[in-house]
This record gives structure tokens, sequence and C-alpha cells, in this order.
């Protein structure tokens, strides 16, 4: 079969990238620029500021790019873009790079959704293998997903409230530490300990999250703190709530893994990032002998390597736009909503 | 000399082919939020139908502002896109003074509605080629200038009132337009940014 040369392009919140993808599964060149040291000073990213961020780098990036190898854009088969979801004026950049790019090269668009990406971060150097469950992690999602094969993406279960990378960075505001508050909480939960009552988040027999009343029992254990004038052991809340966290991700995410009877598990999204969720699962699926895929971290964040894996498949699937191809804030990427255990 | 003429400033996209100055074809739709859905399939249409590939074009005259931020941003990642990969000049047009420059008389004064009583206000004397502001203001600004320049025309992309004094909506003329930047330096296409003549709120909110 002929190989397959992706352009992919990302640009759906604070990181303008774009990557040269072999075949779905090798990364060629990937230049990524992260906006992050503009966004710490607002505590969070600010949607404006990010778009006025891409369209200043954009040409550099794609330059930068190419200078990485030696591969042209004649090379190149496919043009895979993230449309969506995200942040809708970051998304609009990328989309209009992609296709100006199809237009003048008559090559196919292919529109990647976000979360595939996520997905196939986990095919960079390391085909998936099906059937598989995928627990996505990220600041925007918290979803388990079956797929029996390529491309085809069934949703078993899902937050009901705040995503776990939103409550991270929700609870980091709480404690005081800088934005992106995530990692932050990862470090310093490994110095502290679990001396914190909190409660384990709808701990049921759903595939279902819910984070917001973790975060809500983390601010009222610092406000009850603060009135008995106590100082409030960030290390030790750290702990605790990584804790409660990792601990109903890991358990419904290995009861699905048994209940739909697949051998191999993958963690997607920037959340996979965190030690603590990626050392517990290595425990436990060494344990029941079950093939446990987790992205490279520079792999987790968003990057466009991960789009132009997606994209590949995509295309094999015959998913390819035309050039009224939009941007969506939000769009739903499963064939199905629930899929339940013996449909 | 074949140009591309783009403006995604405002409601109403327009791509336009032009060769040596006269148009060879054009689209055109008022938009709310499409302008990312129609103005890359504009570009194909206007080269169909005049028998022309990407490669052909020369120049890419783009409406770079002020303007709708995102509207803005659609326009110029396309210029940017397109000029950088196929080494073409790209020139950037205001959106205020392409007004001015499609109507006869001396002094303008171009208003764009900004909301809130805040305008993008352009004032151009096009005999002397003088621009004399070009910049985000406010009503009572707007009106102070309007009754210092009594000669002025004053004019926008629609028909409105600013206290007594009409403001009428002008057709644009994209042959005299493009004739008027013809001979305008190229930027380089990495510097190229929307003119957006205002801060993002954030950082207006910061700066208080």
């Amino acid at each position: 079969m002929e190989d397959v040369i992706c352009l992919a392009i990302e640009t759906s919140c604070d990181e303008t990238s774009m990557s040269l993808v072999k075949n779905g599964t090798e990364d060629l060149a990937t230049v990524v620029f992260s906006q992050i040291d503009i966004h710490k000073t607002f505590g969070g990213v600010v949607p404006e500021i990010a778009s006025r961020s891409h369209i200043e780098s954009i040409t550099y990036v794609l330059e930068e790019l190419f200078n990485k190898t030696a591969i042209t854009l004649e090379d190149v088969d496919i043009i895979g873009v993230t449309y969506g979801p995200g942040l809708i004026g970051s998304l609009l950049i990328g989309v209009q790079v992609a296709k100006t790019i199809s237009l003048i090269t008559n090559k196919p668009l292919i529109p990647v959704h976000h979360i595939a990406g996520h997905i196939y971060a986990n095919n960079i150097e390391n085909r998936l293998k099906f059937p598989l469950i995928a627990l996505v992690v990220s600041g925007g999602h918290t979803d388990l997903v079956y797929m029996d094969k390529d491309y085809s993406f069934k949703k078993i279960g899902s937050t009901l409230d705040d995503a776990v990378g939103e409550a991270y960075d929700k609870v980091a505001k709480i404690l005081g530490l800088s934005y992106p508050g995530g990692p932050k909480i990862d470090d310093l939960s490994i110095k502290g300990e679990d001396s914190y009552k909190l409660p384990y988040p709808l701990d049921d027999d759903s595939y279902n999250f819910s984070f917001s009343g973790l975060k809500s029992a983390v601010l009222n254990t610092v406000h009850k703190e603060h009135q008995k004038r106590k100082e409030i052991k960030v290390e030790d809340m750290c702990c605790s709530f990584q804790n409660r966290v990792v601990e109903i991700l890991t358990k419904k995410t290995m009861k699905a893994v048994e209940e739909y009877n697949v051998k191999n598990l993958i963690i997607a999204g920037g959340v996979s990032a965190n030690n603590g969720l990626r050392h517990k699962f290595s425990i436990l699926c060494k344990e029941k002998k079950i093939r446990l895929s987790i992205p490279k971290t520079k792999y987790c964040t968003d990057n466009a390597t991960m789009i132009g894996a997606a994209a590949y498949y995509a295309y094999k699937n015959n998913i390819i736009a035309d050039l009224s191809l939009n941007a969506k804030a939000t769009d739903n990427l499963y064939d199905m909503e629930i899929l339940q255990p013996n449909d | 000399m074949i140009t591309i003429y783009l403006d995604t400033s405002l409601e109403q996209l327009r791509v336009y082919l032009l060769k040596d100055g006269k148009i060879l074809s054009k689209k055109e739709r008022k938009c709310k939020n499409e302008h990312s859905i129609y103005t890359v399939n504009y570009i194909k249409d206007v080269l169909d139908e005049s028998n022309l590939q990407p490669n052909d074009v020369d120049t890419i005259m783009v409406v770079n502002g002020p303007g709708s931020f995102t509207g803005l941003r659609i326009g110029i990642s396309i210029a940017k896109t397109y000029g950088y990969i196929l080494k073409k000049d790209v020139i950037l047009i205001s959106s205020l003074r392409q007004m001015a420059i499609s109507i006869k008389n001396q002094i303008a004064i171009s208003l764009i509605d900004a909301k809130n009583d805040n305008y993008y206000m352009g004032i151009y004397d096009m005999f002397d080629n003088e621009v004399k502001v070009e910049k985000f203001a406010k009503k009572e600004e707007v009106i102070e200038k309007i009754e210092k320049y009594k000669d002025a025309l004053l004019i926008s992309n629609k028909n409105f009132k600013i206290d007594n004094y009409e403001v009428n909506k002008v057709e644009l003329d994209i042959e005299k337009i493009v004739d008027y930047y013809k001979n305008e330096t190229p930027t380089n296409v990495h510097k190229i940014l929307p003119n957006y003549l205002k801060l993002p709120q954030a950082l207006e909110d910061k700066n208080d």
C-alpha cells in the first residue's frame, strides 16, 4: 500500500501546532508553539488573546515545520485539521489555513475531532489493538469509550458536570496554585499525605463521573480550616484530592475493561500526563494482564501529531470535507450515545 | 496582473478577482457568522469562473481592519497562508479608508459601528492623500470631529444616525480601491496581522 503523508494542523486552544505524520503512526516532524506564558498572567486561557496569538504564529510554524525535514508540500497527500471542539476563534484559524492549503494543493481535506486526535495519540509508534476501552481525560472531557475497530467510537460513560482537568484547574485555583494547576497538584501530591477526608465522587455502578462535588468538598474544607484559623496543608490537600480522582477513574475504567471483555486499555487527553494516574493504571493493568497504552508526555497535551494520526484513519474511512468546512465549538464524536455491555 | 480582493471584515463578504484592475469575477454575500464557510469556497469559485489556477494570482489584497475580530482573522489567515505558500504579494487594505476611496468627496469621515456608542473612525483628505485619524473612538469624540470637519462626508457600511448627523452607506468601488492600493509595498507575510484598533477586553481590564 502506498504511504500517506498528512500535514496536520491543531489550533483548538492555546497551542499552535503543525505536524507531518506518515501512515497514521510515524511522526516525521512536529512543531508546537505554546502560548502558556501569555495566558499565565491571566490565570487561564483568554480566548481573544489565544486567537490573536494563533494568527501571529501560523506561517512561522508552517515554515519551521518544513525546515525540519526534507519533505515538501508536494510530498503531502492529505491535509488534516482539528475542526472542533474547542475555542471557536482559535479553531477558525486552523480551519482557514487547512482549507487554503487544500485549495492551493488540491489535496483532500480531513476534518478531525479533537478527542479522536487524543485517542490516536496512542497510535503514534504503536498500533492500537482492538477491541479496546479508552479513558479520555482532559480539560473539557472525561469519557469512557469502546472501540472495536479504527475510527469507530462508542461512548459508554462520561462526566455529568466538570471534566477532570477542569476540576484540577479549579482546585488549584482554590489552593492558590498558579496556572496551569493540574501538573502542580500532581507534583505536590507526592510530597503530601492523604489526610483530608474528601468524598469519593459518584462511586456507583455507572460509567459516569462527577467532579463538582469533590471540588466543592475541597472548597468547604479550605473555608472551615480558615475559620478555625488553621493553615491548609496544601501538599496533603493535593494528595487527598488526587487520590480520590485517581481512585474513581481507575475503578470505573477497570470495571469497563472487565465487563466489555477487552484486553487493551488506552488513556488519552491532557490529564493522561498525570503521574499519579499513569502509575496506578500501570500497576492495575500489570495485575490483570491488560495491555495499557498511554501516550508519551509530549503527545498527551495538545499537538498536531495526534491529529495527523487520526486523520489517516478518518481518510481511510472516507471522512473527507469540502471547502465549506467550518469550525465547531462543540461536536459529538460518538456513533452511539451510550453503549451497554451486551449491545 | 491578477489580483484577488478579499473583504471579511464586516457582514458583507466580498471575494473579487481582477485582471489589470478590471473585475473578472466576483462573489458576495451577507454573512452573520458564516465567513468561515464561504470565503475559501468563493476564492475557488472566482478562479474557476475565469479558468485560472491559484498560482496564476499575482497579488492578494485583503482588508485587515478594523472590523469584526473574528472576521478579520478569517481573511488574514487565508491571505497569509496563500501568500506564504505560493510566494505571492499580500497588500493590506483599511476597511475605513476603502470607503473614502469609493466616494468623490475630498474630506471623508468613515465610521464603523463598534457597539455601545463606540466607533472605528477614519478621517481622510483624499485630495492630499492624507490620513488624519484612524482610531477607535467614543461617540462624543466622533461628534467633535464631525463638527470640526464641516465639509466632510459622513460614510459607513450602513445608513444610520449619530445624534442628528446622517451617516450614509457607501457602495464600495472595488476597481477604484484596487487601483488605489496597487503600488503599495507588499507586507512580509509573517508580519501580517489584523488592524484591530482595539485591545482584547482582558488586557483593557488589566490596564485599568
